[in-house]
């Protein structure tokens, strides 16, 4: 059995030829074997918690979106989170934000049909986005 | 928020990662190299899940780096950083230890 296939990919990528050649190299102990469970289980989980709060957050937006009765809730829900997703995961910041973004629009479509759901068109959440005096402006058409 | 070369950057994994550091300091060494230094020089055995998620983090942090080779198994060297931090880890364990060692006398 290749142990190393518990792991998620990119760690496979790394270490997987390496980590199976040295489990080769001796029997391996039942606490060896729990050893490399829980680790790569912990592996795994740790991909996952970079995902969560940008999947956390996706839903946040996107409940305001719909639900909000101030499209200025989910333009700052919106900013806010991608603040917060930014300083979680600053490597990945820039994927973050464009999932977000894309909360409104998939949102909106999403709910769009659905006649008890107050719903604002998309381009007054951008607005909202905008300072107040030019916001002013842009509203007026 | 970006993650410093220090020992307490190790968080849970301090320990076996100042193990890998220890054995890398003697000159650089593959991952079962590693486990038998440790096993054998230090009287810790370490999995082999707890030695790779050590090493994993050890990369991470910028405190080893795998050297490129042909082989299957590559060596691990201890960088500067690393050498630091296990500096550091020492330094602050020493008086500990002395003070412990006195009060046991």
């Amino acid at each position: 059995m290749k142990w190393s296939k518990l792991y998620p990919t990119d760690w496979q990528r790394e270490f997987g030829q390496e980590f199976d050649d040295l489990l080769a190299q001796r029997p391996m102990s039942m606490r060896d074997r729990w050893d490399v469970v829980v680790h790569a289980f912990e592996a795994r989980l740790s991909r996952l918690t970079t995902a969560w709060p940008t999947l956390l957050a996706w839903t946040v937006v996107a409940t305001l979106n719909v639900f909000a009765k101030e499209d200025q809730w989910a333009a700052g829900g919106l900013v806010l989170l991608c603040c917060l997703l930014t300083t979680l995961t600053p490597r990945d910041w820039w994927k973050s934000a464009i999932l977000l973004f894309s909360a409104i629009p998939i949102s909106s479509l999403y709910f769009y049909q659905l006649p008890h759901i107050h719903h604002e068109p998309l381009y007054k959440t951008a607005v909202a986005l905008i300072p107040p005096r030019l916001s002013d402006q842009f509203s007026g058409c | 928020m970006t993650e410093k070369a220090s020992p307490a950057a190790l968080g849970r994994f301090g320990e076996p990662a100042t193990l890998v550091l220890l054995s890398l300091v003697s000159g650089p060494k593959h991952g079962y190299a590693i486990m038998l230094n440790v096993e054998e020089e230090m009287g810790f055995k370490l999995g082999p899940g707890t030695l790779y998620g050590a090493i994993a983090k050890l990369i991470k942090l910028g405190m080893i780096r795998a050297i490129k080779t042909k082989d299957r198994a590559k060596p691990y060297q201890i960088t500067d950083s690393g050498r630091e931090a296990v500096s550091e880890y020492l330094r602050t364990w020493s008086p500990i230890i002395a003070l412990g060692k006195k009060r046991l006398a």
